[in-house]
């Protein structure tokens, strides 16, 4: 069984090039995702689609749908911020790229032990979203040195000729009730990286990219970019609307317009401009000159600086358990897996687990504690 | 924003303005003040002191008299005195002419201050001129170390940055200009046969160095211009090589999808799934 996890932490930006948007906007992202996860690993909720076994092409519950491209926009959006500001600083191109690269290969290494450890060895490639990012960073070193209408060019592309590859690979031929399921083969495992897996190149890496060429000139409080947001967010009306009467190359033969697995156009479309406006909004509310919102900020800058570690941690403490209670009383690990409790538990475990982790957020900034954030910085910069 | 550049015309009375002022104490009855505007903006008080030539067959109180006038106009046209050019004081032909940037006198017989104070605003209108142009010319100096650094910036795309090289190459050659039209009043030979108004301009050239000023303000405005545009075509080639660079990458982008795409339909092909 390969549970799904739609959202993750991404690398933050260097502290002083935080903006608190983006803060508040990830740690709104990973309030979504530990909700997602607690329901549908403890509960087997799945929101509004009523069934927790829908099929392939599934909808998800809609604002849980969101976390994950958030997380992806920001890393781009973060990245760009970060870029700035090493160069502002007179870091070189070189050790631009080699701090770059190391952090994508960290991460794409960290997602696979991840998978190892948490969703145990048989779904060591099921394509994850760290390793989403980590292949994001890499892109993104790439990126940088494109002009910005390139890298929106790009991410275009990507989103356009996802469905064609899904139609062409037989995306539904690799789900099982729901999951992915693969061979160790060569074959599998390239084709989950690029069309079938959880979040693979084709659409996911559209995300980042947006975010980076969106996020040009953000620091001088320029280019708002939510028009670009409205258009897109009209786009996915728009297919949703005419869904039916769309070709197979727009839909990817999926039935339902709004999908994350496989992330259909209009979802991507519709998630995509949905986070460039909340971001032009919250920007425009917290970014300003008079600081704002510093209650929010303080608590939710602690979440957004250690969202790599919650990831990491939240995963461990509502998965971990049910292996270690499902292999002691039934001696199958997955046993209990999204039958551990009803619903309403499972939401208040994960309020549980905001709260705490809000707070030794905080302890560790202020005991300066080592986290995963840190190992990175460490291996990678 | 670049300053309306102006036509000097050394023949055309340099004096767009004039309104009486009120003269220093001391002075005989029938001194004047006016107060001028210069074609730069700048104002000129010029003081016009009737009194008769200098007579050695006079009483000395009546000398002495007009040395403590001479003084006092002194004192006052100094008390505007202001860097580059301190003041300047010339005697010629029984009468006596001071002039600092701000301020300007004339002490002579009643029939020869006319001449004598169109002399002065003349001379005050063209070096007031070349102090703008030299002013321009130093600032465009000042940044030119950023401008060549920036120019030779090819990762960064600073679009704002070109407008400022444009910008900047445009005063250089805008000072240039205006150096150019001052030449002819800087380089004026001096006039046959020889006018107390002639001889007056050409000693208040001397004594302000105004040839090897202006040639000075050129050399430094022709360097700048020189600089400027070649930080301009440098700019210049770096968006257009940016441009053919993303359309480079945009071919690069296209290639690397439709590599993608026949990777899957091969391994689509050679999948068990």
């Amino acid at each position: 069984m390969n549970p799904p996890t739609p959202a993750c932490a991404a690398p933050a930006a260097d502290q002083s090039a935080r903006q608190a948007s983006i803060d508040v906007l990830r740690a709104v992202a990973i309030g979504l995702m530990v909700v997602v996860h607690f329901a549908e690993n403890l509960a087997g909720w799945y929101g509004g689609a009523g069934n927790a076994f829908a099929g392939v092409h599934r909808t998800w519950w809609l604002p849980t749908g969101f976390a994950a491209p958030t997380f992806a926009f920001l890393v781009g959006a973060s990245y760009r911020l970060w870029l700035d500001l090493q160069r502002r600083r007179g870091r070189s191109e070189e050790a631009i790229a080699k701090g770059t690269v190391r952090r994508g290969l960290f991460l794409i290494g960290l997602g696979f032990a991840f998978n190892v450890l948490v969703w145990l060895p048989e779904d060591v490639f099921n394509w994850d979203i760290l390793t989403l990012i980590g292949c994001g960073m890499l892109a993104l070193e790439l990126a940088r040195r494109m002009p910005d209408a390139v890298v929106l060019f790009a991410a275009a592309l990507v989103v356009a000729v996802a469905p064609t590859m899904r139609l062409l690979a037989g995306y539904p031929a690799y789900w099982a009730e729901g999951f992915f399921d693969y061979d160790f083969t060569l074959a599998d495992v390239t084709l989950g990286w690029l069309v079938t897996g959880y979040f693979p190149i084709f659409p996911w890496l559209a995300f980042p990219l947006a975010g980076y060429a969106l996020a040009a000139g953000r620091a001088a409080n320029a280019g708002r970019p939510a028009g670009v947001g409205v258009g897109l967010v009209a786009s996915a009306t728009v297919l949703v609307l005419v869904w039916p009467s769309l070709p197979e190359a727009v839909t990817g033969a999926a039935a339902q317009p709004w999908t994350m697995f496989p992330a259909s156009t209009a979802y991507v479309l519709g998630t995509l401009g949905a986070v460039v406006l909340a971001e032009a909004a919250l920007h425009r509310w917290l970014d300003g000159p008079v600081p704002r919102g510093r209650g929010l900020v303080a608590w939710t800058a602690p979440l957004s600086r250690h969202s790599l570690s919650i990831y990491l941690a939240h995963h461990a403490v509502h998965v971990w358990p049910l292996w270690a209670v499902g292999m002691a009383t039934a001696g199958d690990p997955t046993a209990l897996w999204q039958l551990a409790m009803p619903i309403g538990w499972a939401i208040g475990l994960a309020a549980v687990f905001l709260v705490a982790a809000a707070a030794v957020c905080r302890w560790v900034d202020r005991r300066d504690v080592p986290t995963a954030e840190s190992l990175m910085r460490w291996i990678c910069d | 924003m670049i300053a309306p550049d102006r036509d000097h015309r050394p023949t055309q009375d340099p004096g767009v303005g004039r309104e009486p002022a009120t003269p220093p104490l001391g002075l005989p009855p029938g001194a004047t003040c006016t107060r001028i505007s210069l074609p730069t903006g700048e104002m000129l008080d010029l003081l016009a002191v009737p009194m008769a030539e200098q007579d050695p067959a006079r009483p000395p109180e009546d000398e002495s008299a007009r040395g403590r006038i001479e003084e006092t106009v002194r004192q006052w046209v100094s008390a505007e005195a202001a860097p580059p050019t301190a003041g300047v004081f010339v005697p010629l032909y029984g009468c006596h002419v001071a002039w600092t940037t701000h301020r300007a006198a004339v002490i002579g017989p009643p029939e020869r201050l006319d001449q004598l104070a169109a002399a002065v605003v003349g001379f005050a209108g063209v070096e007031a001129d070349l102090r703008a142009a030299e002013r321009r010319a130093a600032a465009l100096l000042d940044t030119l170390e950023d401008d060549v650094g920036g120019s030779l910036a090819f990762e960064e795309h600073r679009p704002d940055r070109r407008a400022e090289l444009a910008a900047r190459h445009r005063e250089a050659v805008a000072v240039c200009r205006r150096l150019a039209l001052l030449a002819p009043a800087v380089h004026a030979p001096p006039l046959h046969p020889p006018t107390l108004a002639g001889q007056l301009g050409e000693r208040l050239r001397d004594r302000t160095r105004l040839v090897e000023r202006h040639e000075f303000a050129t050399h430094r405005a022709e360097f700048a211009e020189r600089v400027a545009e070649a930080c301009g075509q440098r700019a210049l080639e770096a968006g257009i090589a940016r441009r053919q660079t993303g359309l480079e990458w945009a071919i690069v982008v296209m290639l690397v999808v439709q590599t993608a795409l026949l990777v899957v339909e091969l391994l689509a092909q050679r999948a068990t799934p």
